[in-house]
This record gives structure tokens, C-alpha cells and sequence, in this order.
């Protein structure tokens, strides 16, 4: 069978399914088919419909952007076009990654539903963690500034990094292989010489691994590390329990300001009930907004409002630096920390930059953190016990 | 008795820097181009498009600090100050707030009343918002070109007393920022623009009176006007009895008054954040010092170099130090040979009329110039023939002091004889003032004088008139 037979099956199916599964706010049959001409190397991929594609409507799931069309393709894309990357469609998130929506985990609805695709999503509030969890997929958020941000409409600028979404650890070496390497474009984005390609397989038994031993029901893989003699050490960061109060407070603070550019003016919704100019960013971010969104705004205006700004964002702040400093701390004495899917520790982690990659196991899930550049290490790590678990069924 | 009130001011000057590209895209930074041709994702505000700090804006900003005597922070950050308009696309400038590139300065200033030493208390950079353009049957639409174009923001201490010091800090500012090419500081094309804060008080009083920001000021004269309108305002209001209100106000050039634009109350709260776009800014003694080594002779070294070297007055080297162009316009001019003086007395008498120092712009070359001063000298013309030629040659760059010199007939009549000649017929029908000369009326004989200039076209040498003129009058 031909690979664009193969293609064009799949768009039948996803046409098909989506109505049941929420995983496509656009698909983009004709621009996936044409894309696999003069194509040597083509493989599916879905971009949240928080990613901005040249040519492709990028709504971030909300009426404000329903019609926008961005004029440019943000780094990721760009690079994964290059490498021969197939966009089947973009995938529904929470409006603006916070809001409202039909499905909250859209991009993992399309990779579950798919073979071998590659998805990749932003996550706030973990949601690429709880996402996987729930449909069974890798979940993995590379460390702050290996992927560019350049094109990935803003939603907490600091926080939320692009993540990969597979059901194979081939896939993430070969996503971070295309996708990652300075941009000129953000000047967070890292120089980097990692070999994602090549994971080496290492020992188990040798890692030093501890386990955050502050959240609960975590007994079922206390039991596997036991079962297979990996040993296991128990570290309490105390300062964790800040994590998700901060991280509330910060990303609301840029959350509120990343949305001021949505006034009606230039692009995006506008409102036809107006008389002057105040009128209309009103109403244009009234109707084009929806509740959640609002609610977030107001709530980040509070806190970076004369006066609160002091008491709230610069404490919020406070709290960041030194989680980060506790969590890199417990990481100089392990290498790798393991948790379940946990808002708060994965507040913790996003406040430090940290990588994370979750794998999708009993009832709370595995994550698995590491040193910030230490990537490699960490999927080796993590594929091992991917593997361990598998072989456990 | 009345009561003694000064003025106390502050400035805060807004000056667009000379870089290629904008502040945090690619984008040409460039004055007079057709509408939003000049902008990208980033300086439109799209989704999703990200700023990168052009490091060429950093080395302007240290330079213009270490040339106003500013300590340079070592790490800075930058601050998003949010607030909704129609020309900002982002819905926020990315300026800085509580950590500066440059603080603790100070400019030197010379006035009538001497020397006085203004402290700077910052300078920041920060971004451009865009332009409203205002088309009859469109309504209002957006101009992006200057959105993005790097600033620096100057604040002054309060240490201002009058419209005088508030134009000599002014003017040294500005020859500063053009002799170390960081901006054109162009007030005329908004490249160089400054807001006053003012307030007054009784002489003695240490408190500040309540404090007003105007703005809307295009010019040094607007910026004279509006001082010297305020104050009034403020001496009158507080005199009435009246209370003073803190707010922000325009300045009319139609009116020459100020107008009420925004009180305090109404002010905006700018939620100031640091941007989470943007990484931390680290300047290293390194970079500064490669910096400080580029810096240019400044105004005030300039200045004591053309009092010593060209014997120029105080007065003089002031006004040809004030702006790079008028100093580089002297030098050159020197430098084709003519007598410093002489340049330098044309230049303020002369091209300041038909150019201000401030938008210095003249059509003369150095070495044309020098040519009229070359003929002044050595006789072949007087000096208001030289006015003449240079008025010309603004008119008609192509022509040569020399083709000009003949074609219009401005040779300077040096003839003895032929001048006696002149003369004798004035003072013929000139006997009313020539009787009022010889009764000891001293004017009188400038309007004999002026009847030979009348008579000879304005070619005859004036001193050569005047000795044969007081020899025949005796």
C-alpha cells in the first residue's frame, strides 16, 4: 500500500471519529497530503491548536482567535516541517490552555487514537502529565529553554514549554532530535549538543533515585522498585507546598498581561457593538473571552495591581526561588526524584524549569524528574523502567 | 509684601536611538516609510511572537550613560507596563522599572547666572509604541513602523530653576547623544522629546509644592512657553488661595497655554511585571570598558579645546559646541583654511539664522565656506555680500561663491577714488544729517552711510566709507 493510501485511510478514520474522541479542532487533510510530496522521510504529527501554523487557523481554542490565521509558523513547527513532518490537524486544548473546552487533552486523544504519531501540546497545570495518564501515552516536558517558545501563543511565558506526547520512546528521542538547538528567535532557548538520538541502555541498580515521599497513594511503585531490587531513597521537600499557590499567582499575573494584545484592534475577535474605543475592547474581550479566561484576568490584575504586587506576585516569586533551590538541591544528592502525577509537584517542577517525563502506570502515574539539561539521562532512565513496567504485565 | 516663588523642574527625556533595526525584531528602524511596512510578528504583537533584545541597544544606552557621568548596573531586567491604546499591539511597552541600565548621573550646564551641575537621577530603555494617523472618511488607523523603535528615557533630578537652565540642559543633553552618534535627537521628527515636571515654591521652602507633568512639547520654544505660562499659573493659583492639582498637562502652540489632559486619580495603574519573554540583562566591566574606550570627544572637552586652540570666547565655543553637526560643520570649515574667528562669527551671526543649531541642516559645503570667508578677507567682498552669497547658495547648492560674486556684481569697491566720488555726492544731499553728525550726533552718520551702501549696491567697503567719510566731515 502506498503512503499516501496509508494517509489518506487514516484521514477517513479520523473524519470518522472525531465527533467521539475531541481530538481535532482543525484537520488539514490537504495540507497533510500535499505535504507528503518530494517527501523522503514523512511521519504523522499533530501540533496543539496553541501552536501557531503558517496558513492554518490557529485559534487557541477560543472565539477571540476563531478566524486567525497566522503569517508565520512558530520554531517547532517550522522544524519539524523540515524534517519531513506530516501535520495531520490541530488538536483542541482548554481555550488559551486554561478554559473552557470539549476535550482538555486533545493532542493525546489524536496520538492514542493514532499509530505512530508524535503530538506535541503545551501544558499547563501538568495537563500533558494528567493528559497521558489518562490515555495511557509518554508524557514529557523537556527542561525550560531546550524547545523554543518562539510561535506557542503565550499563556504563562515562564512556565509552560512545549511537551511531546508519544507512545513511544522513539518517538520523543526523535522529536527532540528535530526540535531542539538554539533559536535566535527566543533567547531562552539553549545551545544545546545533546544526543537524543542514541539512548544508551543503562543500569538500573546503579542510579541514585529517590522518592518524594510527601504525596500519597504511591505504594504500587514502591512495590515495583522493591520487586526489582532498584534502590529506592525518600526525600521530603518541604517548600513543595508552596508550589501551587506561587505558580497560581505567577502564571495569572502573565496570563492577564500575554492577554492585553487581545483588544479588538488588531486582530482577533472584534465586537460590532461599540461607540468609542472603550467600548469596544470591552465588549470585543467580553464576547471573545470565555469565563474562565476572564476569571484568570481579573485574578492576575489583583495580584500585580499597586499595592497587592508586593504582597502577592513578589512573594509568589520568593516562594519560586527557593523551591527551585530546594528541588536542585535534593537533586545533587539523587539523580533522578520519582512522584505521582501531582499538581503541586508538577507546579514545582514548571516553577524550577525542571524536566519531567510521566509514565502512565497504576493509578496515580509515575513522574520522573532530573537535574535541568540533564534530558538525556532521564529518558534513558525513564525507558528502562518503561520497559521494567512492560515486562512486569 | 509679595512673596519670592522659584520654579523647581525635572525632566524626562525620551530619545529614539541610532540602531539599523528595531528594539526586539528585525525590523528596519527608519523614520518617513509608507505605513506598517516596516513591521514583523514580533513588533505587530501576533500570538505566539516573542522579543529578543537587540544588543546594539545595550551598547547605545551604556555609552550614553558613561557620557553623562551615570554608574552602569551590571544586571538589569525588563518590565512589561501594561495599558490599553490602540497604537500598542501588544497591550503592554516592554520598558524598565525598578532596575535601569544607567543611574546616579549628571550633566554640567552653563546659564547666564554660571556654571551649575544637574544630576540624572536614570536612564532606562524601552520600546516605541506605534502612530495613530487620523484620514478623514477612515477614521483612525494604526502605523506600526514605529513601533518597536528603541528609547532611552532620561530623567532628571529636580534641580531645575528656570526655562534658561531647563534649555541648557537640554541643549548639552543633546550635543552629548549626537556626539556619541547614540541618536539624532531630532526634536522636529520626535527623535528627541521631553516632558516637564514642575512645581513651585517659596524661596527657602525645602517641601515640594504640588507637582504637574506637561507634555505635548515639540520645540524649545514650546518648552520656554509652557514653562513660563505654568509658573505663572501656579503663582496665581497658589496666591488666590486656591489649591494646586497634581496632574498631567498639554502644552497648545496654538493658544501658548497649557490644558488639564489627566488628573492624578485618573491615572492609569501600569501593573509593572518583569517580562518572562525576556532573559535577564548582564553587562560585564568588560563590555563597559570597551565601551568607554569608544567614547568620543565630548561637548564640554570640545568646548575647552576651541576656547584654547582657535582663542574662540566662552560664548562662542558654546554655541559651535552645541550639537555635533554645527561643531563638525566649524571644524571642517577651519580646516579649508579660514581664520577660526571669522568662521565662528559667520556661523552664529549667519547660518544659525537660516538653521537652527538644534536642526542643523545647511546646504553650504565647509570648503564653499570657507571661500566666502576667503573673499571677506581679503577684500573682494564685504560681509553682507557674503550674507547675500550664502543665502544664495542655500537656495542653489550648485552655485560657486566666485560665479556668484560675478554674475550678481558683488565686488567690493575698494577704489579710493571712486568711492571719494560717492561720497562727495551724499554728503551733498545729505546736508540735514550731516549737520546733525557735525553738531556731534554720532548716529547721524549712519544714515549717510547707509545712503553710499545705497548708492553703491551694497558693494562699498565700509571701513574704507567710514574713514573717508569722518576724513571729509573732519
Amino acid at each position: 500500500m502506498n503512503i499516501k493510501q496509508k494517509y489518506l485511510d487514516y484521514f477517513t478514520k479520523i473524519e470518522k471519529d472525531n465527533e467521539k474522541i475531541k481530538a481535532y479542532k482543525t484537520i488539514t487533510k490537504v495540507e497533510a497530503l500535499a505535504a507528503l510530496d518530494n517527501n523522503d522521510n514523512p511521519f504523522p504529527v499533530v501540533f496543539a491548536d496553541q501552536i501557531s501554523t503558517k496558513g492554518i487557523k490557529t485559534t487557541a481554542n477560543s472565539k477571540m482567535l476563531e478566524n486567525y490565521i497566522p503569517p508565520f509558523d512558530a520554531t517547532v513547527v517550522e522544524r519539524v516541517k523540515q524534517a519531513g513532518g506530516v501535520i495531520l490537524g490541530k488538536t483542541i486544548t482548554r481555550e488559551f490552555g486554561v478554559g473552557e473546552t470539549e476535550n482538555s487533552f486533545g493532542t493525546c486523544a489524536a496520538v492514542a487514537h493514532g499509530e505512530n504519531i508524535i503530538g506535541f501540546s503545551t501544558g499547563h497545570r501538568g495537563l500533558i502529565h494528567s493528559g497521558a495518564h489518562e490515555y495511557g501515552l509518554f508524557a514529557y516536558q523537556p527542561t525550560f529553554g531546550l524547545i523554543s517558545r518562539y510561535g506557542i501563543i503565550s499563556v504563562a511565558s515562564s512556565l509552560d514549554g512545549v511537551g511531546i506526547l508519544t507512545k513511544s520512546f522513539v518517538n520523543i528521542s526523535k522529536a527532540m532530535d528535530i526540535v531542539t538547538g538554539k533559536d535566535e528567535k527566543d533567547s531562552a532557548s539553549h545551545l544545546t549538543d545533546i544526543d537524543f538520538l542514541n539512548l544508551e541502555d543503562i543500569d538500573l541498580n546503579e542510579q541514585k533515585v529517590a522518592n518524594i515521599n510527601q504525596f500519597e497513594n504511591f505504594t504500587d511503585i514502591e512495590e515495583l522498585f522493591e520487586k526489582s531490587g532498584i534502590p529506592l531513597d525518600k526525600v521530603t521537600i518541604k517548600e513543595l507546598e508552596h508550589a501551587l499557590p506561587a505558580y497560581e499567582i505567577i502564571s495569572a499575573g502573565e496570563f492577564a498581561t500575554n492577554m492585553e494584545k487581545y483588544d479588538g484592534i488588531g486582530f482577533g475577535y472584534r465586537s460590532e457593538d461599540y461607540n468609542n474605543v472603550e467600548e469596544l475592547y470591552k465588549n470585543s474581550r467580553t464576547e471573545g473571552f470565555g469565563m474562565a479566561i476572564q476569571q484568570k484576568i481579573m485574578f492576575g490584575n489583583f495580584v500585580l495591581s499597586e499595592g497587592k504586587y508586593e504582597e502577592y506576585y513578589v512573594q509568589a516569586m520568593k516562594a519560586r526561588t527557593m523551591i527551585k533551590e530546594n528541588l536542585e538541591k535534593a537533586l545533587e544528592n539523587f539523580e533522578f526524584l520519582i512522584a505521582p502525577i501531582n499538581l503541586s509537584y508538577i507546579a514545582g517542577l514548571s516553577l524550577a524549569g525542571l524536566p519531567s517525563i510521566s509514565i502512565p502506570f497504576g493509578k496515580e502515574g509515575l513522574l520522573i524528574t532530573t537535574r535541568a539539561f540533564n534530558d538525556k539521562k532521564l529518558l534513558e532512565f525513564s525507558k528502562k523502567i518503561a520497559s521494567q513496567l512492560a515486562g512486569d504485565k | 509684601m509679595a512673596k519670592n516663588y522659584e520654579t523647581v523642574m525635572g525632566l524626562e527625556v525620551h530619545v529614539e536611538l541610532k540602531t539599523n533595526t528595531k528594539i526586539f525584531c528585525n525590523c528596519a528602524n527608519k523614520f518617513g516609510d509608507q505605513p506598517n511596512t516596516n513591521t514583523c510578528p514580533v513588533c505587530l504583537g501576533l500570538p505566539g511572537a516573542i522579543p529578543v533584545l537587540n544588543e546594539k541597544v545595550l551598547d547605545l544606552a551604556v555609552m550614553a550613560g558613561l557620557a553623562t557621568n551615570c554608574e552602569i548596573s551590571r544586571v538589569g531586567k525588563q518590565d512589561r507596563k501594561n495599558y490599553f491604546y490602540p497604537d500598542l499591539a501588544k497591550g503592554y511597552q516592554i520598558s524598565q522599572d525598578d532596575h535601569p541600565i544607567c543611574h546616579d548621573g549628571y550633566l554640567d550646564i552653563e546659564t547666564s547666572r554660571g556654571k551649575k551641575r544637574i544630576r540624572i537621577n536614570r536612564m532606562h530603555i524601552e520600546e516605541d509604541a506605534g502612530k495613530l494617523v487620523h484620514e478623514e472618511g477612515l477614521g483612525s488607523l494604526v502605523d506600526n513602523n514605529r513601533a518597536g523603535t528603541p528609547l532611552i528615557e532620561i530623567v532628571s533630578e529636580p534641580d531645575l530653576r528656570s526655562a534658561e537652565e531647563v534649555l541648557a540642559y537640554l541643549q548639552k543633553l543633546r550635543a552629548i547623544l549626537t556626539y556619541t552618534d547614540v541618536s539624532d535627537a531630532k526634536m522636529n521628527e520626535g527623535s528627541f522629546r521631553c516632558d516637564v515636571n514642575l512645581s513651585i515654591r517659596e524661596i527657602g521652602e525645602e517641601k515640594f509644592g504640588t507637582r504637574v507633568e506637561i507634555k505635548n512639547l515639540n520645540s524649545f520654544q514650546s518648552i520656554q512657553r509652557a514653562i513660563e505660562y505654568e509658573t505663572a499659573r501656579h503663582i496665581k493659583t497658589v496666591e488666590s488661595g486656591e489649591e494646586l492639582i497634581q496632574e498631567t498637562r498639554g502644552y497648545s502652540q496654538d493658544t501658548r497655554t497649557t490644558y488639564s489632559m489627566r488628573s492624578k486619580e485618573d491615572a492609569a495603574d501600569y501593573r509593572f511585571m518583569p517580562d518572562p519573554d525576556l532573559m535577564p540583562i548582564i553587562i560585564t566591566d568588560d563590555k563597559i570598558e570597551e565601551i568607554r574606550a569608544r567614547l568620543p570627544e565630548l561637548p564640554d572637552a570640545r568646548k575647552a579645546r576651541y576656547t584654547e586652540e582657535y582663542e574662540l570666547s566662552n560664548y562662542d565655543a558654546e554655541q559651535l559646541t552645541s550639537s555635533i553637526e554645527v561643531a563638525t560643520f566649524f571644524e571642517e570649515t577651519v580646516k579649508n583654511g579660514a581664520d577660526p574667528k571669522a568662521v565662528a562669527n559667520l556661523i552664529i551671526t549667519e547660518i544659525f539664522r537660516l538653521s537652527s543649531p538644534e536642526n542643523f541642516d545647511v546646504n553650504i559645503s565647509p570648503a564653499a565656506f570657507a571661500e566666502i570667508i576667503e573673499l571677506v578677507d581679503n577684500g573682494r567682498i564685504n560681509l553682507g555680500s557674503a550674507k547675500k552669497i550664502i543665502e544664495i547658495i542655500f537656495e542653489n547648492p550648485e552655485r560657486t561663491p566666485e560665479s556668484i560674486v560675478i554674475e550678481e556684481d558683488l565686488e567690493q569697491i575698494n577704489d579710493q577714488n571712486v568711492l571719494a566720488k560717492i561720497i562727495d555726492e551724499v554728503i551733498l544731499h545729505s546736508e540735514k544729517a550731516v549737520n546733525e553728525y557735525k553738531a556731534g550726533k554720532e548716529k547721524a552718520l549712519q544714515s549717510v552711510i547707509g545712503q553710499v551702501m545705497g548708492k553703491t549696491k551694497g558693494k562699498a567697503n565700509p571701513q574704507l566709507t567710514i574713514d573717508i567719510l569722518k576724513e571729509k566731515l573732519g
